[in-house]
């Protein structure tokens, strides 16, 4: 094949607008890229002016579905640069709201988003009629996960509980006891039953792979989700106040999202790449499932990084059980979120890992607690050049693989779903100068 | 016992979009200062079970795929009278569903309800469109006021009848 032209408008089954380009002509391949399409939404210049009080309510609407990401990142950016302290009961069920919205997107994504290419059909709707029972269990799931974020949030979407220095209600010893045992009786057993239909979804997968740079956080006390440094395939650990140094944004014609490069001309965020920074740090389910499954670092194809959704999904699960069977041995203790005691100037670094990959906000306050600079850097930011880098080797290894333009045009559709992207979230710029 | 749910969906910062969502806590708050409000035919009791769902379409999903006989209520422009209440089967409300709101990763109300479609969940369902005013879509202020009020929950326990 020496001539090919590939137009995707608007990929469906992912998060917000992107087309897929592949322009190959006499043999070359002159274009191969995902245009992002969406307007900026210049939620940093938004915040300028705002009390310290207000980015996390104002941030965590970049996104519907990450809302607790940029919530609790902004929440720990906001204490970062104020220097609230936080108790260590904050912590803990900041965690479990985090890997509670972890499994709500996972979810959403292996089996709303990603299930249908693995099994033959255009969306999640014919598989109503041909795997009932895979689509009741989906449902399922993805209701324990939205009531785990309502229970200790406050909210499935956009959660109002979580505030700079903790939380505004706590929830009570009953709710925590009912997630646990829907984690133990029902997550569990149905996560076994994922685990049994992606062993036999594997030929599905295309067996691509590609040398990249992984980046996730990486601590030694856990998986990374919370905490830690980042950690690069390539680089080792990086504390994350330097995170500029690693992120490296820079600006492409066909895409309003920035891209990002560290040691190569791309590098790659999200559940594959946790997974090869914090394979030792699995729980032990989620590791046997790993193994079984072939996932053992480093894994090279990004349409694995489906497959590695379910193993964190397993992973945060077990891991919930552990911190709600502490919080049983300690009890709720009763708190108000701590205040500063005096305001000063700061900045500050939040950085979480959420469900697409690892964030980061920056703010600088000033003495009054108001906002004066924000930076917002988002994994699917971070994943876009990673994207287009995959697509210029995929393309030939598709053509030597002899597909067909229908197959080409399906895999390159699922190469952009397997990263999962929110592309709303994605689209912001920086240096907004607004002259007044 | 039988069991109904009935789910509220909706948006409390959009005005009238609030309304599936403000009629969920007016039932509540009927059931919760009248004990014999649930009792709703003196031979049989019916379990009432309240769920104000925001913008979740997948909460929606998951109870009628659950097998719960479901009530949607939900704000609805019909080009009716303002507070006008219309009752739809799933057949019904589908296609007319605009499948431009409440997206999150690309489904909306109307692509859930046309999975349980699927699923063979049709008969379990009723949706409840309450006609709104359309000019009011922003803020906190809404069109729920006393007599509507009544009117919409008067027609959820009639549904409920019929449904159970």
């Amino acid at each position: 094949m020496n001539n090919l032209s590939i137009k995707v408008p608007y990929v469906t089954r992912v998060e917000g607008h992107g087309n897929i380009v592949v322009d190959l002509r006499d043999g070359k391949l002159v274009k191969s890229v995902l245009e992002i399409v969406e307007p900026p939404r210049y939620f940093e210049a938004m915040m300028k002016g705002y009390l310290y009080t207000d980015a996390a309510v104002i941030s965590s609407r970049i996104c519907g579905i990450c809302s607790v990401g940029h919530q609790m990142t902004s929440v720990k950016a906001t204490e970062a640069a104020l220097k609230i302290p936080v108790t260590d009961q904050t912590v803990l069920l900041r965690k479990l709201l985090v890997y509670g919205a972890t499994m709500q997107s996972h979810i959403l994504h292996i089996f709303f988003l990603a299930a249908p290419d693995f099994l033959d059909a255009p969306s999640i709707i014919p598989l109503a009629k041909t795997h009932p029972d895979v689509i009741k269990m989906a449902l399922r799931m993805k209701r324990l996960s939205n009531d785990i974020c309502d229970l200790i949030g406050g909210r499935t979407i956009h959660p109002n509980r979580v505030v700079p220095g903790g939380f505004t209600k706590l929830p009570s010893i009953e709710d925590i006891k009912w997630i646990k045992d829907k984690l133990e009786n029902q997550m569990m057993p149905d996560l076994n039953s994922s685990f049994e239909l992606f062993k036999t979804l594997a030929p599905k997968i295309p067996n691509f792979e590609r040398e990249t740079e992984y980046i996730g956080l990486r601590t030694d006390e856990e998986y990374g989700f919370y905490n830690g440094d980042i950690s690069s395939t390539d680089a080792g650990l990086i504390p994350v106040t330097k995170y500029r140094e690693v992120t490296n944004e820079f600006v492409v014609p066909h895409s309003t999202a920035k891209h990002t490069k560290h040691k190569r001309s791309s590098y790659a965020v999200g559940a594959l790449a946790r997974l090869n920074n914090n394979y030792d740090k699995l729980n032990p389910e989620a590791k046997k499932i790993a193994d079984a499954l072939g996932m053992k670092p480093i894994v090279k194809n990004p349409f694995l990084n489906t497959v590695a959704q379910l193993i964190e999904t397993v992973h945060v699960t077990e891991e919930s059980l552990k911190l709600i069977d502490q919080i049983l041995t300690t009890g709720i203790k009763p708190e108000e979120p701590i205040v500063p005691e005096k305001l000063t100037e700061g900045t500050g670094v939040g950085c979480t890992e959420v469900p697409r990959g690892i964030l980061f906000h920056e703010y600088t306050f000033d003495n009054r607690g108001q906002m004066v600079k924000a930076n917002c850097i988002i994994p699917t930011n971070q994943n876009t050049q990673n994207i287009d880098d995959d697509m210029k080797e995929l393309v030939p290894w598709m053509i030597a693989q002899g597909y067909s333009k229908e197959k080409m045009t399906l895999t390159l559709e699922m190469l952009v779903r397997a990263y999962d992207p929110c592309i709303s979230c994605s689209v912001h710029f920086l240096d907004v100068e607004f002259i007044e | 016992m039988k069991r109904v749910s009935i789910i509220g969906v909706g948006n409390y910062n959009s005005g009238d979009d609030s309304i599936g969502l403000l009629a969920i806590e007016a039932l509540q708050e009927k059931i919760a200062t009248n004990r014999d409000s649930h009792t709703l035919k003196k031979e049989e009791e019916i379990s009432i079970r309240l769920y104000i769902a925001n913008q979740d379409p997948f909460l929606v999903g998951s109870i009628i795929a659950g097998g719960e006989k479901a009530i949607i209520v939900d704000a609805a422009d019909m080009n009716a009278p303002i507070g006008t209440i219309k009752s739809f089967s799933l057949e019904e409300a589908i296609p007319k569903l605009s499948h431009k709101s409440t997206s999150t990763h690309g489904f909306d109300l109307g692509e859930i309800l046309n999975l349980v479609k699927s699923m063979g969940y049709s008969a379990n369902v009723r949706i409840l469109g309450i006609q709104i005013d359309k000019n009011n879509l922003q803020g906190p202020k809404n069109s729920f006021q006393n007599e509507l009020k009544e009117k919409v929950i008067s027609k959820i326990l009639e549904e409920v009848e019929q449904i159970a």
